[in-house]
């Protein structure tokens, strides 16, 4: 027969606590926060490979880059909105936040959108959440990826938005994007577009029912995307002085897109993207 | 039998323990949060404690993560690897004791109680009796429907479906700005009513409540009536925050014990090892002695 008091189990209680949590510590498993590292596919051919499904909120551009190998500097101006220009050191939790006001009511661009937008660029598997679509540009930046279905890409434009053929057109005169391939991108690469499962078929309707409106740009037709010219962003309230500080060299004629004239200098559009974007931002009414 | 001839015990031996390790623990997980969410605006933050999020240190979010796991090896948004440990420390804890978590640690409960002592001044004896009985009854059922609802939606969505409609995480998240009007509106609720009932959320709605109120029916030590030194005085009844009838126990197996012991010898029963928190059989307790 086994009695016990007050104060025993009360000890029991607070040690069995921090003993519990030091012996998880010592065995390695308690993390408090996100690893940034995603739990992996565990069968098949994709056994190893990182799993889109797995990305938190609490996850960065540069995490993304990290694990994926999708250049964060493009991705975290691809999904960049009309007065919030991301940073690649920002947490991709922000999005939620960012694009409450701006979608339609049933629509949503948050973790679970850069999930999908993993698994487009990537190729890996994900079953996709119901009502996750993808900004304009992000969409273009999938567009301009060689061997991308544009049909698929459609299904998760924002209603009313720009066709994806639009921006894939925009996106065909960028130059090459030169993605930073990782292990996981070249290790699909080979393989069919396989975003796959259930919710994917919800996507697909809300998607194809809606997503072919011809507008250009995002809502407000204020986002630096590769068909931008030098006369869009005078338009938009940038002078010309603003335009070269960031490009560092005099800008090309009205009629010339930004992404030509830095390909023609030898840069990389991406390198101005989000400052121009900021700047535009800044001067929106 | 007479009083005189039982052993009466000398006055509660450790009554300030519980409440102690209960402010302990809500002082600590209250550090640990506001670290956390000042630490996620890159504000400075208290040096001597680690921060995390609430959800890094609740045990549910472990336990409703367990499908997610053990099918997909994932765990649901926002849940990390410290809340299946402590889920594991606490299933541990409640197959030996009970719902020790419940009695003891989770600082949701302590609130309750520390209002419930309050109300207890305002309507002495009629506290915690305002709930008809049979309506009572039914009512505690209501937190198992609770959990299943938490537990299927949460495999449905891969969310932690409960955040918005969780008492606990306002009370430590309403200065954040990440307070759902529901949970907000529950933690209120729940305020109040805990300067009428004991302990109302546990009672009627807690889903991890639920969950370790399982681990009564056989947790290994638990609270045993010895009959043949109870003199029927129903003090232990009269303790008990759950109105749970231990005065007509052998073996208190009720799913909603919260393994307090203020019903015990040590603290409200008026004889010496009659009412006792141990491993056995009721009857045979005080045999050895
Ligand atoms: S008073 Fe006794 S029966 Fe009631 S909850 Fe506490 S330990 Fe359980």
């Amino acid at each position: 027969m086994i009695r016990i008091k007050t104060l025993p189990l009360g000890i029991i209680v607070v040690a069995g606590i921090f003993g519990g949590i030091s012996i998880a510590k010592a065995v390695g498993y308690y993390e408090t926060t996100s690893s940034k590292e995603p739990a992996r596919f565990k069968t098949g051919e994709l056994a190893g490979l990182p799993n889109p499904a797995d990305i938190r909120g609490s996850y960065t551009w540069l995490d993304l880059e990290r694990v994926f190998g999708i250049p964060a500097a493009e991705s975290a101006a691809a999904f960049s909105a009309p007065g919030h220009a991301l940073n690649p050191s920002d947490r991709v939790s922000l999005l939620e936040e960012i694009y409450l006001a701006i979608l339609p009511k049933g629509y949503e661009i948050g973790t679970g959108a850069v999930r999908l937008f993993v698994s487009l660029y990537t190729g890996l598997p994900l079953e996709v959440e119901e009502g996750n679509v993808l900004p304009d540009a992000a969409l273009a930046f999938l567009a301009s990826r060689p061997g991308m279905d544009l049909a698929v890409l459609q299904r998760y434009a924002i209603p009313g938005a720009s066709s994806v053929q639009d921006s894939a057109q925009s996106a065909k005169t960028e130059a090459p994007q030169a993605p930073q391939d990782s292990a996981a991108t070249q290790a699909v690469s080979s393989q069919a577009l396989a975003v796959s499962g259930s919710g994917t078929e919800t996507a697909v309707a809300t998607g194809t029912g809606s997503g072919t409106g011809t507008g250009s740009g995002t809502g407000s037709g204020r986002a630096v995307v590769g068909k931008t010219t030098f006369g869009d962003l005078y338009d938009w309230g940038l002078s010309e002085a603003q335009v070269e500080s960031v490009l560092g060299y005099k800008p090309g004629p009205r009629s010339q897109t930004v992404r030509d004239s830095a390909a023609a200098a030898g840069k990389e559009f991406s390198d101005f993207r989000t400052q121009f974007q900021a700047l535009v931002d800044q001067a929106a009414p | 039998m007479t009083i005189a001839t039982k052993q009466i015990k000398p006055k509660k031996a450790t009554p300030w323990l519980r409440r102690g390790i209960q402010i302990f623990f809500f002082l600590l997980v209250a550090l640990i949060a506001t670290n956390g969410a000042l630490k996620e605006r890159g504000i400075a933050i208290f040096s001597f404690v680690e921060g995390a999020s609430l959800h890094a240190i609740c045990p549910f979010g472990g336990v409703v993560s367990f499908w997610q796991l053990a099918s997909a090896g994932t765990l649901v948004k926002k849940v990390h690897e410290s809340s299946v440990a402590l889920a594991v420390i606490a299933l541990a804890l409640s197959v030996l004791f009970g719902p020790v978590i419940c009695g003891w640690v989770c600082p949701l409960g302590s609130v309750q109680e520390w209002l419930g002592s309050l109300g207890r001044k305002i309507f002495k004896k009629r506290y915690n009796g305002f709930v008809p009985a049979r309506l009572d009854k039914a009512l505690r059922y209501l937190r198992y429907i609770v959990l299943a609802w938490v537990s299927y939606m949460t495999i449905v969505s891969g969310k932690l479906i409960f955040q918005d409609y969780d008492p606990y995480y306002a009370l430590f998240n309403f200065w954040t700005g990440e307070l759902a009007l529901a949970g907000a509106a529950i933690l209120v609720a729940t305020l109040l009513l805990s300067l009428f009932v004991e302990r109302p959320f546990c009672k009627y709605a807690c889903p991890y409540g639920a969950f370790q109120g399982i681990f009564n029916l056989f947790r290994i030590f638990g609270i045993k009536r010895k009959a043949s030194t109870c003199i029927d005085c129903k003090a232990c009844d009269r303790a008990c925050p759950m109105n749970i009838e231990v005065s007509t126990s052998g073996t208190v197996r009720d799913h909603q014990c919260i393994s307090c012991l203020k019903c015990t010898s040590e603290d409200a029963c008026p004889v010496e090892a009659t009412v006792e928190f141990a491993a056995g059989k009721a009857e045979k307790l005080g045999a050895a002695s």
